[in-house]
């Protein structure tokens, strides 16, 4: 495992790849040439310098090659071939897959140009034993520009069977449903740690105590569920993203009052463990965030021009906008996995009777 | 939600595979001292057969090392689980 993690970060870094270096820079270089204006149109290489662009499109390649080593049905020579990624029908079905990935419809559109691109000249010269025999058709994807622009977005058009308001919800919003099981389960898991080894005794008896975990847990977490939820609806992304940049001033001023005031709600809520952090940590930002709806409302009430537009805040925006939710998904993945973790550990520990002899032994203890 | 579930699998996996590798490596220090590291570096491939070693060596069954074993494997399931039908 630590083999294939190496390889594959050693890879990345030294710029290592299926194609050789020279020759993806050097079709890099040819594409650059010929669609200069389009590429520097593009909002991600409006600051880069020419070399650096050269480099990033010589990446993709290497990005295409393992789009298309992840193909779940490649064409290959027989049921083992590990060579399947050289083949020109893999290639063109990685590549569709590889820019499915660009959100940007101008983005989109441009990569799209820059796999057929390469296509032609690998399969004239590189791969050119791979090609695929018969007519050659350009590589397109159907409805490539109706896409949404997020998971949450696309995931209710796929729902068409379903009609109860809580299953379209729990589909639609799923990771904030996910996010609300999450902390409800913690609770569980705290509420009755703490109970059972009688460091807190939240309610005195026993079957008040079942009640409480049972009903009014789950109910407090599932009305906040419905809020957010509610919430999310009336608040798709782009209309937030206007939002935030109309008011600059009091989102500047709800963060800094939201970062200052974080730590001392952590110090007078936080239950002991990383998810209660986290907890914390999102209830308080879901709190100013309603705050700050309400300044934007009675400042859209006062004023009825945008007073403040810089461009430097609208880059800011942008890039939250962008980094915001694989940050927020990563964070919540990592504590869910470390808490897996731990159940897991403690679950095999308890049945099979683990007495830790050999790290005892091993550590000298 | 496969992202999240892929993220959840991957660090379990990744967490998994480098308390097996400390443990490896302690086993190794501990044997071999300084050199027994660098052995340790250099016969990462030995992984599947080091229980066996381990076991004659110390004559204690490392249990440990099989919970991190297959707490990954769970990890890898869960990655995969999440994978599935992707396009």
């Amino acid at each position: 495992m630590l083999i294939g993690l190496l390889t594959i970060s050693i890879g990345k870094i030294f710029d290592i790849g299926l194609i050789k270096k020279d020759y993806r820079v050097a079709m890099a270089k040819d594409f650059f040439l010929k669609n200069k204006e389009e590429i520097t149109a593009l909002e991600k290489f409006k600051s880069g310098n020419e070399d650096e662009i050269i480099k990033n499109f010589s990446k993709y390649i290497n990005q295409i090659c393992e789009e298309t080593s992840r193909l779940l049905t490649p064409k290959q020579l027989h049921k083992y071939d590990m060579d399947f990624v050289v083949f020109e029908d893999n290639f063109i079905e990685g590549s569709k897959n590889w820019v499915k990935k660009f959100k940007d419809t101008d983005e989109r559109n441009l990569m799209l140009k820059y796999v057929n691109f390469c296509r032609d000249i690998i399969y004239a010269t590189y791969h050119g034993p791979y090609a695929t025999e018969g007519p050659r058709k350009a590589i397109t994807l159907e409805n490539l520009n109706n896409g949404e622009d997020n998971e949450q977005q696309i995931l209710p058009t796929q729902d068409t069977g379903s009609k109860n308001f809580f299953v379209k919800r729990v589909k639609k919003y799923q990771i904030i449903t996910f996010t609300f099981g999450f902390l409800l389960l913690n609770q569980l898991i705290v509420f009755w740690a703490s109970y059972l080894t009688g460091k807190d005794l939240f309610l005195k008896k026993l079957s008040l105590n079942i009640l409480f975990a049972a009903i009014v847990l789950p109910l407090i977490y599932f009305l906040q569920w419905l809020l957010v939820v509610w919430i999310a609806s009336k608040f798709p992304r782009e209309k937030l993203k206007q939002k935030f940049l109309r008011h600059p001033v009091a989102t500047i001023i709800l963060f800094v009052l939201y970062i200052t005031d974080l730590p001392y709600r952590l110090s007078e809520y936080w239950g002991g463990n990383i998810a209660s952090i986290f907890e914390v940590i999102v209830y308080y930002a879901f709190i100013s965030f309603l705050w700050w709806l309400l300044i934007c409302w009675i400042s859209d009430k006062i004023f009825k021009k945008q007073r403040f537009q810089w461009n430097w805040y609208k880059k800011i925006i942008d890039k939250i906008f962008v980094l915001l939710p694989p940050i927020y998904k990563f964070i919540l993945g990592l504590i869910v996995a470390l808490l897996v973790f731990l159940i897991l550990f403690l679950i095999i520990t308890l049945v099979f009777h683990y007495s830790g002899s050999d790290l005892k032994n091993l550590f000298n203890y | 939600m496969r992202t999240i579930g892929k993220i959840i699998g991957y660090i379990i996996w990744i967490v998994a595979g480098i308390l097996m590798f400390i443990f490896w490596l302690s086993a190794w220090s501990k044997w071999l001292g300084i050199f027994g590291i660098i052995l340790g570096f250099i016969l990462t491939p030995g992984f599947v057969i080091f229980p066996i070693i381990f076991w004659i060596v110390e004559g204690v069954f490392p249990a440990f090392y099989f919970i991190l074993w297959g707490i990954g494997i769970v990890g890898l399931a869960i990655t995969a689980i999440s994978s599935w039908g992707e396009d």
